[in-house]
C-alpha cells in the first residue's frame, strides 16, 4: 500500500539530481587525443544530460500535481518477497557451496515456497534440471559452473 | 563433521603436494578475451594439442574478456597456485595495463612459461591511397592533418602511432576504435587515411589487393609476407609487436612449472599445431621463459617512457 | 555450373547431417540464454579441422541460423530471450502466450524467421559484392544516424506516456556510458569497480528486466496463461491476415542492417518493429501482442545471417561475434575471406551459402512441427516455472563472462526494473538505450574526430541524407499518435 504520488516524486527528483550530475561530468582535458574527441564526448553527455533534465522536470511537476492513488507491487505480496528473498540467498549461496549443491536447495525451496505439493515429486524435478543444466554447460559447452570455495578455507 | 573435514583437508593436502600424480584434475586455461578471437583460437588449438602429450588430462578454456584483457589477468592472478590454472596474456596490455596502475598486478606475481605468437604492427592504408612510403606518409602528414585510426588508447596501435609521431615529428589526428574490425571498415571505406593495426588483420585484405600495408614495424620481414618492407628498412626506427604468451602463478611449485614449461615446448614444436595456427593466421614466435621475461621487462620500460609523456 | 557443383556438394547424406546436427543445436543454444552461437563456433573450430571444410562450414552455419531462430522460442513463451536479438520479439510474443495464444506467435515466429533468413541468404548468394561496396559507405556519421534513427524507438515502445519513455531510453543511454570512455581509454563512471570497466554487459540486464520481472509478477498466477491451450485449435490456427508486408519489413531491414559491419541482429530487429508500429492498422495492439511485431522483428533478426555474411566472405570484415567465430573457422580450413573465396574456392562457397538454405528449412520445419507442444508451457504450473526459469536466468547471466558480478547486476537489473515498471517506466525503452548507447556516442564522437569538430559531416552523404528523412518520419509518426491520445484522454475528462 503505497502511495504512487510520492514514490513518483522522488524518482523524478532523482533523475533531476541525477542529470545536474551528468551535465559537465565528462568535461575533460586530454592530451593523448585531439580536443575535437574529448569535446565530442562532453557534447553527448551534455546533451543525454540536458534531455533528461527536461523530461524529468516535467515528470516531477506532473506527479506534484496529480492525485494520489494507491500503487500495488504484487498482489501475493508474501510469495514475492520470498522470491526476492531466495534469489539473493541462491546467487550468495552459489559461490560458497557451488552450483550443485546451491540448485538442489533453491530449486525445491522455491516450488515449496510456490505452493507445490509434493516433496518427493519436486526433489526429482530438481535433480532433473540440475542434471540437465550441468550436462549442457558444463559438459556440453565447457563452461566452468561455479565451483565450492566454502572448504578451502581449511584445506591451505 | 570435524573429522570429515580434516580428511578432506588432508586429501586436498595431497593432491597439491604430490607433483608425481600431476595432472590429476581438469586444467583450466583461462583466456582474457571473448570466445571466438584469435587468442581464444590459440588456446583451444593449444589444448587440441597439449591432450595428445599429456594424455588423459581435461583441459576446459575459460573466457574472462573485458577491459583489454585487465579482467582476465586479473582473474589468473587470483587463481590457487595448484598449476591447474594456466593463463594466457597478450602484450602490450599486459605490461601497459601495470604501467598505467590500473592493474594490481606485477610482472614478478608471475611465473612466465613462455611466448606462444606474435603479431607485428603495421601502417596500412587504403590501396587507392597515393601513399606507397613511410617517407610519403610523412610527406602528407605535414602538409595537412591527417586521420590515423588505431585500436583504442593504450593498446599497441596506439603506441605504434606514438612512436612514429615522435620520431617524425608529425602530429595525427589520432581515431581511437573499437577492435579492429571499426579500423578495417575505417580503410576499406575511405574515411580515414591511415590506420596503424596487426599484420594477421590485414594480411588478407593485403593480399586480395584491397589495401597496401606500407610497413611491417619489425626488423624483419614476415616469412607470410616477404613483399612489405619493414619500418627498420624505410629508415624509421618505429617497432611494435604484439605478442601471446602463457603464464601461471609465481607460486606454482617448480616440480610443477617444469612440466608445464615442458609440455608448452613440445606443444610449439608440434607440427599439426603449427600447421593450424599458420591456417589461423596466429605467428608462432617460440620464446622459453626466461628469453620472454626479460623481453616483457624491456616492453615495461618502453611503455612506461611513452606513458610518461602522454598518460592515458 | 559452380552453383551446381556446389548443390551436389551439399546435397550428399554426409553434408546434410551435418546441416541438420547444427540446426537443431543451434536452436537449443540459442533458446537457452548464456549460450551463444558465438561460443559454440569457438569449441567446433578445432573440432571441424578433422572433416571437409563444406560439412565443418555447414555444421557451423547450421548453428548461427538455428540459433537466431531459436531465441525468439523462450521470449515468446517465458519473456525469456534466449538471444538478445529476440529482446522485440518478447514484447509482442510474452503477451501472446499470456492470452493462451502462444501457438500462433510461435508459429508466425518460425515462418518470419524462415522467409528472413531465406531471402538474406539469397541476396547473399546473388549480389554479395555489390553490396559490400554499400557496407563499406558507412562511416561513422552513418552509424551515429542508424542508432538515431533506431532511437526514434524510444518514442514508439513508450507505453506510460512521452516524458517517462524518453526518461527510459536516457536511462539505457547512461547506463551505456558506464566503463570505458571509447576516446580517452580513460574508465567513467565505474563505482571503482573492474567488472564494469567494460560497461555494464548487456545480456544480463536484457535477462533481469525481462525474465525475472516476469519471474516475479508470476508469483500471484497459478501459470501464465489463464485460457485454455488446446493442441487441436494451435495446429489449426492460420498466420494472421495481412501479416506478409511486416515480414517483407523485416525482411528488408535486417538484410540492410545486417550487412553493415558492427551493427547486428538486435537492433535490426528493433529496427524493424518500429516500422511495422509506424505502419500498421493496428497500432493500438502493440505491446499487448500483435503478431505483426513478431512478424517483422524475428524476419529482421533472421535476414542479419545472410547480411552478416556478405563483408565477412568478400572482405573479411565480420560483422558481429558470431561471424568473427565463423571467420576463425573458415580460415583453419585455408578459406582466406576475400575474392579468392568465389573463384579459387567457389565450390566450398557457394556450397556454405546453400547450406544456410537448408539449415533454414530444417528450422521451419521442427518449429511448425513443435509450436503446438512448446505453447503447452504456458500452462505448466508457476510453481515449477518460477523455480527452473530463475534457474536458468541466473546461469545464463553467469555464462556470458564467467562472472559472478554479472549475475549480481541482472538481479539489481531486475529488481530495479520491475519497480520501474510499475511506475511506468518501459523496460523496451531502457534495453533500446543500452542497445544504442554505445553505438550513437561511438559514431557522433568518431565523426567529430575524423571531421576535427564540424557538425556538417552528419549531412553530407547521400546515405545520411536518406537516414534523417527516414528519422524524422519515424519520429512524426508515434508524436502525433501521443498528441491524439492525449486529446482523447483530455475530451473523455471533459465529459465525465
Amino acid at each position: 500500500m503505497l502511495q504512487r504520488k510520492y514514490i513518483e516524486i522522488a524518482i523524478g527528483l532523482f533523475f533531476v539530481l541525477l542529470a545536474v550530475l551528468l551535465y559537465g561530468s565528462a568535461d575533460t582535458v586530454n592530451q593523448a587525443v585531439s580536443k575535437a574527441s574529448t569535446d565530442s564526448t562532453s557534447t553527448y553527455v551534455n546533451t543525454l544530460a540536458i534531455v533528461l533534465g527536461i523530461a524529468a522536470s516535467i515528470e516531477l511537476t506532473m506527479s506534484i500535481l496529480s492525485s494520489p492513488t494507491v500503487i500495488e507491487f504484487s498482489k501475493n505480496p508474501l510469495k514475492f518477497t520470498s522470491l526476492i528473498f531466495l534469489l539473493i540467498a541462491y546467487v550468495w549461496g552459489m559461490e560458497y557451496i557451488g552450483f550443485v549443491l546451491a540448485t538442489l536447495i533453491f530449486l525445491p525451496a522455491t516450488m515449496k515456497m510456490m505452493g507445490y505439493e509434493s516433496l518427493i515429486k519436486s526433489l526429482i524435478i530438481s535433480a532433473g534440471i540440475t542434471l540437465f543444466v550441468y550436462m549442457l554447460f558444463q559438459v556440453g559447452f565447457e563452461i566452468l559452473l561455479p565451483e565450492p570455495t566454502l572448504f578451502e578455507g581449511f584445506l591451505s | 563433521m570435524k573429522k570429515v573435514l580434516s580428511t578432506l583437508a588432508l586429501c586436498a593436502a595431497m593432491t597439491i603436494g604430490a607433483s608425481a600424480g600431476y595432472p590429476s584434475k581438469t586444467i583450466k586455461l583461462i583466456v582474457p578475451s571473448k570466445a571466438g578471437g584469435s587468442t581464444d583460437t590459440t588456446a583451444r588449438l593449444f589444448i587440441d594439442t597439449a591432450k595428445k602429450y599429456w594424455k588423459g588430462a581435461d583441459f576446459i578454456v575459460v573466457n574472462k574478456p573485458g577491459a583489454g584483457g585487465l579482467i582476465g589477468f586479473a582473474y589468473e592472478q587470483r587463481q590457487k597456485p595448484d598449476g591447474y590454472t594456466f593463463g594466457l596474456m597478450f602484450t602490450p596490455q599486459f605490461v601497459a595495463h601495470i604501467v598505467s596502475k590500473k592493474a594490481k598486478y606485477t610482472l614478478d606475481d608471475f611465473n612466465i612459461i613462455g611466448n606462444i605468437a606474435q603479431d607485428p604492427g603495421i601502417v596500412v592504408v587504403n590501396a587507392s591511397s597515393e601513399v606507397k612510403t613511410l617517407d610519403d606518409l610523412v610527406k602528407l602528414a605535414k602538409a595537412k592533418k591527417i586521420t590515423a585510426a588505431v585500436n583504442g588508447i593504450g593498446s599497441d596501435d596506439f603506441l605504434a602511432a606514438k612512436q612514429f609521431e615522435a620520431q617524425t615529428g608529425v602530429s595525427f589526428n589520432l581515431l581511437p576504435t573499437k577492435g579492429s574490425t571499426e579500423q578495417k571498415t575505417a580503410i576499406l571505406g575511405n574515411h580515414v587515411e591511415v590506420a596503424f593495426m596487426n599484420l594477421s588483420q590485414m594480411l588478407a585484405n593485403h593480399k586480395a589487393g584491397k589495401v597496401r600495408i606500407i610497413a611491417i614495424l619489425d626488423k624483419k620481414r614476415a616469412d607470410v609476407a616477404p613483399d612489405i618492407p619493414t619500418s627498420v628498412e624505410q629508415k624509421y626506427n618505429v617497432l611494435m609487436t604484439a605478442t601471446r604468451g602463457m603464464l601461471v602463478r609465481k607460486e606454482v611449485k617448480k616440480e610443477i612449472a617444469d612440466k608445464i614449461s615442458d609440455l608448452y615446448m613440445k606443444v610449439v614444436k608440434d607440427p599439426g599445431f603449427q600447421e593450424k595456427a599458420k591456417k589461423s593466421f596466429i605467428f608462432l614466435d617460440p620464446r622459453p621463459g626466461a628469453e620472454y621475461k626479460s623481453y616483457l621487462e624491456g616492453l615495461q620500460a618502453d611503455t612506461q617512457k611513452v606513458f610518461d609523456k602522454t598518460p592515458w | 555450373m559452380i552453383l551446381l557443383d556446389a548443390l551436389q556438394a551439399v546435397m550428399t547424406v554426409d553434408a546434410l547431417f551435418a546441416i541438420f546436427v547444427g540446426t537443431v543445436s543451434g536452436i537449443i543454444i540459442g533458446g537457452m540464454p548464456g549460450l551463444t552461437a558465438t561460443m559454440a563456433v569457438a569449441l567446433l573450430i578445432p573440432i571441424t579441422f578433422s572433416f571437409t571444410p563444406l560439412i565443418g562450414l555447414s555444421i557451423m552455419g547450421g548453428v548461427y541460423a538455428g540459433a537466431m531462430y531459436g531465441g525468439s522460442i523462450p521470449a515468446i513463451l517465458l519473456s525469456t530471450p534466449g538471444t538478445p536479438a529476440a529482446a522485440a520479439t518478447a514484447i509482442e510474443g510474452y503477451p501472446l502466450t499470456q492470452q493462451g495464444k502462444g501457438g500462433l506467435a510461435l508459429k508466425v515466429s518460425v515462418v518470419a524467421s524462415f522467409v528472413g533468413g531465406t531471402f538474406s541468404v539469397f541476396v547473399l548468394l546473388a549480389i554479395a559484392p555489390i553490396l559490400a561496396d554499400f557496407a563499406l559507405k558507412f562511416g561513422p556519421a552513418e552509424y551515429f544516424l542508424l542508432a538515431l534513427m533506431g532511437l526514434t524507438g524510444v518514442v514508439s515502445v513508450a507505453t506510460g506516456g512521452l516524458a517517462k519513455g524518453i526518461i527510459s531510453g536516457l536511462i539505457g543511454l547512461i547506463i551505456a556510458l558506464i566503463g570505458t570512455d571509447p576516446m580517452t581509454g580513460m574508465t567513467r563512471y565505474d563505482f571503482g569497480m573492474v567488472e564494469l570497466y567494460e560497461g555494464v554487459s548487456f545480456m544480463p540486464a536484457l535477462i533481469g528486466m525481462f525474465s525475472i520481472t516476469q519471474m516475479l509478477a508470476l508469483t500471484s498466477e497459478k501459470s501464465i496463461s489463464n485460457s485454455d491451450v488446446d493442441l487441436k485449435s494451435i495446429k489449426r490456427d492460420k498466420m494472421p491476415k495481412g501479416i506478409w508486408p511486416f515480414i517483407a519489413f523485416g525482411t528488408g531491414v535486417g538484410t540492410v542492417v545486417g550487412i553493415i559491419p558492427g551493427e547486428g541482429a538486435t537492433i535490426a530487429a528493433f529496427l524493424s518493429y518500429n516500422v511495422a508500429k509506424a505502419k500498421s492498422k493496428l497500432k493500438h495492439l502493440f505491446g499487448k501482442g500483435n503478431p505483426e511485431g513478431i512478424a517483422a522483428a524475428e524476419a529482421g533478426n533472421n535476414a542479419c545471417v545472410g547480411g552478416s555474411l556478405v563483408p565477412l566472405l568478400t572482405l573479411g570484415v565480420p560483422g558481429n561475434t558470431v561471424s568473427a567465430a565463423l571467420m576463425g573457422g573458415l580460415m583453419i580450413q585455408g578459406l582466406i575471406p576475400g575474392p579468392e573465396l568465389f573463384t579459387k574456392h567457389a565450390v566450398i562457397t557457394y556450397g556454405f551459402i546453400l547450406s544456410l538454405f537448408i539449415a533454414n528449412i530444417v528450422f521451419l520445419v521442427i518449429g511448425l512441427f513443435f509450436a503446438p507442444y512448446f505453447a503447452k508451457i504456458a500452462k505448466i504450473p508457476t510453481s515449477i516455472l518460477v523455480a527452473a526459469i530463475s534457474v536458468f536466468a541466473i546461469i545464463g547471466s553467469y555464462s556470458i563472462n564467467n562472472s559472478m558480478f554479472d549475475v549480481w547486476l541482472m538481479l539489481l537489473f531486475a529488481f530495479s526494473g520491475f519497480f520501474l515498471d510499475k511506475l511506468g517506466f518501459s523496460l523496451s525503452a531502457i534495453i533500446l538505450g543500452m542497445i544504442l548507447g554505445p553505438i550513437a556516442e561511438n559514431g557522433f564522437t568518431q565523426a567529430m574526430t575524423i571531421s576535427a569538430g564540424d557538425s556538417s559531416i552528419f549531412f553530407a552523404s547521400t546515405i545520411a541524407k536518406i537516414l534523417w528523412a527516414i528519422t524524422i518520419i519515424l519520429l512524426i509518426q508515434p508524436l502525433f499518435t501521443h498528441y491524439k491520445d492525449r486529446r482523447q484522454r483530455a475530451k473523455a475528462m471533459r465529459a465525465e
